[in-house]
């Protein structure tokens, strides 16, 4: 059985880019601007609704990275740098953490547009703990393992706000452990990622990107949350070896950096034969990553090829 | 015997409202006549009265009144930068959309999608090379020409090189071209050298040339993109040796926002007289050891100058930064001061103040080291 969903941030609008142009210049208002932020999610909720999609996001308009919303909320921390977001024209600024940290609690969900996914299948998506004290500077700790717990902590409120709004689905991104494999990784970020989700009553996913997922299997399959996956267009999936327990696999199929639309048949063939690869009964067709690097009009095209592709798996 | 520390500015800097209206047939408005007048005075430029009668009328604008008003905007930039006391100047890029979209749209081959974003509410338009890369005609020249017509100063031209020009890009043309390897990131590799090299030499190897011919001689190839896939640095050095053969110009490059130790040992093989790198964003200028480690011994253009940020570096703070690059690389006549980047997106206000301070940092840096 097949399934689809977006992995990431969605790229915003060409009237959405003027508006926040506009508004980083002075001469719109915050409240306007927030407007089109939530008329947008909802269109693009809409969208996905309407491809049959099975779970729906925002989009994370609001967000200017996956990291921003812990950046700009969290006592003690602040949104430094500005970094080159691993082999992309496009750049995060790094989260600079001057104290330790302490939960909040509701960070992500204030840069949700909950209006536009309430009574829908919503899926969220936060950083893995791994991710989130890998790309972050360090001024606080001085040693990785207290750090990483307490992000674990920090995310495990997030994920507890946003599954008591009505969130049913919660992705942790993690692009860190493929593309910069570090070795003895997969033990603590498993363990840190097992604090977060524990008596999490939704589906969890691990989703990973940008990097080779083969050097980190079988472990990979081995995190405790309901489905794992990785980016097709990173991973030499012929040299992939496995066995997945019961999680659903999800399989980037569809290049969320390249505007080259995708060949639906040669792609549901790539997943039908990474499923049969890794012995998986249910996968889901996802982006390989964030569809922010394509301009909106190629994003959307790309919807409606994701929707074809899980009609082709079936 | 040359002055240690000189100073240069890097590329571009925001473009003034009135030059932006001015050429979309917009008429100012008062503070944009204002902030006009301001500089005009502060820059001692003359003939104002020029300028003002163009900008003067709503409505569409002929080539002709366009051309004037962005040589104008193009004038008062030179003379921004000289009067801030840099040793090396060029025209703030005032009239370029943007470093990649100004060269694309010279380009066949090429189809703009639409806007993809930097970061934050920064966004670039993004384009899909569909067919084969061919040069339309070699670009800058006019602009280069005004300047070396107007400058008081030594000029440097920058251009945008080949690797960041496709890097930018989606690539759907050579992808489809190289469709008969079987294995997708062997496959994705040699689209992306084809198509870089297709740029090297049928796009910028003319341009250069054609630069040089009317009088370059100092030519910044700006490459931020060089270590964004730190497996393609030999695509990026190819590239660079292969759009320069027969360049006769001094030549550098500008690599900003970039881990650098990617690029080693790669760049040495490049034939390029400097570096000219971005510190100030992370503060480490302890990576200056790279070159050290690595026997490099060409010039470095040491970014001092954060341009995301509204905060003024003080002259004491650059002298430190230039000293402790010195104290690294123990050659003082290496060493060239510059901005992290293009100052485009700070206020001309902010701009000015920062490299007032850079040059004065530099001055106390000079003397320092005359002991």
């Amino acid at each position: 059985m097949a399934f689809a969903h977006l992995t990431g941030i969605f790229p915003r609008s060409e009237e959405l880019i003027t508006a926040t142009r506009a508004f980083e210049r002075g001469r719109t208002d915050k409240s306007a601007l927030d407007r089109l932020f939530e008329e947008e999610a909802q269109r693009l909720v809409a969208l996905e609704v309407e491809h049959g999609l099975d779970y729906v996001t925002d989009g994370l308009l609001r967000w200017q990275d996956l990291l921003r919303p812990l950046a700009d909320e969290l006592p003690g921390v602040h949104a430094g740098p500005v970094t080159r977001w691993f082999d992309n024209n496009s750049f995060y600024r790094r989260p600079v953490i001057e104290a330790p940290l302490e939960p909040v609690s509701g960070a992500a969900l204030r840069w949700t547009s909950v209006r536009a996914l309430e009574g829908r299948p919503w899926k969220a998506i936060l950083p893995s703990p791994w991710a989130f004290a890998a790309l972050s500077e360090d001024r606080a700790y001085g040693d990785d393992k207290a750090l990483l717990r307490d992000v674990a902590e920090v995310l495990r409120a997030e994920a507890a706000s946003l599954a008591a709004a009505g969130c049913r689905y919660i992705q942790f991104s993690d692009p860190v452990l493929v593309a910069r494999p570090r070795e003895g990784a997969l033990a603590p970020a498993q363990l840190a990622l097992a604090r977060v989700v524990e008596g999490l009553n939704v589906c969890t996913a691990l989703y990973t990107f940008f990097g080779d997922a083969v050097p980190l299997l079988p472990g990979l399959l081995d995190f405790p949350v309901h489905e794992v996956g990785f980016d097709l267009f990173a991973t030499e999936v012929d040299r992939l070896d496995g066995r997945v327990r019961e999680q659903v696999l999800l399989l980037g199929g569809l290049n969320g950096r390249n505007s080259l639309l995708e060949d639906p048949q040669e792609t549901a063939q790539t997943v039908r034969r990474v499923a049969d690869r890794l012995h998986a009964d249910q996968v889901a067709v996802v982006p390989s990553c964030d569809l922010e690097f394509l301009p909106y009009e190629v994003a959307v095209a790309k919807v409606r090829r994701l929707a074809e592709v899980k009609r082709l798996v079936g | 015997m040359q002055k240690v520390f000189p100073t240069q500015e890097i590329g571009s800097l925001a473009k003034p409202a009135w030059l932006v209206k001015g050429v979309r047939g917009v008429r100012p408005s008062p503070e944009d006549r204002a902030e006009l007048d301001y500089w005009a005075a502060r820059l001692e430029i003359e003939g104002v009265d020029d300028l003002r009668h163009l900008l003067a009328t709503n409505g569409e604008r002929s080539e002709g009144a366009k051309q004037a008003i962005r040589d104008w905007g193009a004038l008062f930039a030179v003379r921004f930068l000289e009067a801030a006391g840099l040793d090396v100047v060029y025209d703030g890029e005032a009239r370029r959309v943007e470093m990649y979209e100004y060269p694309v749209r010279r380009i066949d081959g090429f189809q703009f999608y639409g806007h993809v974003r930097s970061f934050d509410y920064r966004y670039y338009r993004k384009a899909a090379v569909v067919d084969r890369v061919q040069l339309r005609e070699p670009f800058h020249l006019d602009e280069l020409g005004f300047v070396k017509r107007h400058a008081r100063r030594p000029v440097k031209v920058p251009i945008t090189g080949p690797y960041t020009l496709a890097d930018w890009s989606f690539n759907e043309y050579y992808l489809r071209e190289a469709g008969d390897i079987r294995d997708l990131r062997r496959r994705n590799y040699e689209a992306k050298r084809r198509f870089v090299m297709d740029l090297a030499t049928e796009v910028l190897r003319p341009t250069l040339l054609a630069l040089v011919e009317v009088g370059a001689d100092w030519i910044q190839i700006d490459e931020p993109a060089a270590t964004t896939h730190p497996e393609e640095v030999p695509i990026l050095v190819e590239a660079f040796n292969a759009a320069t053969e027969g360049v006769r110009a001094r030549l550098s490059i500008h690599i900003c926002y970039s881990d650098y130790r990617a690029l080693y040992p790669h760049i040495l093989q490049m034939r390029v007289d400097m570096l000219t790198l971005e510190f100030k964003n992370t503060g480490d200028y302890n990576i200056v050891n790279i070159f050290k480690e690595f026997g490099d011994r060409r010039q470095i253009g040491l970014g001092v100058l954060d341009v995301h940020s509204d905060v003024i570096e003080t002259p004491e703070e650059i002298q430190e930064r230039i000293l402790q690059a010195v104290g690294i690389l123990g050659a003082p006549e290496r060493i060239w001061v510059n901005p992290d980047c293009g100052l485009r997106t700070r206020t001309w206000d902010i701009a000015f103040a920062k490299l007032q301070n850079l040059v004065e940092g530099a001055r106390l840096a000079r003397e320092t080291v005359a002991g």
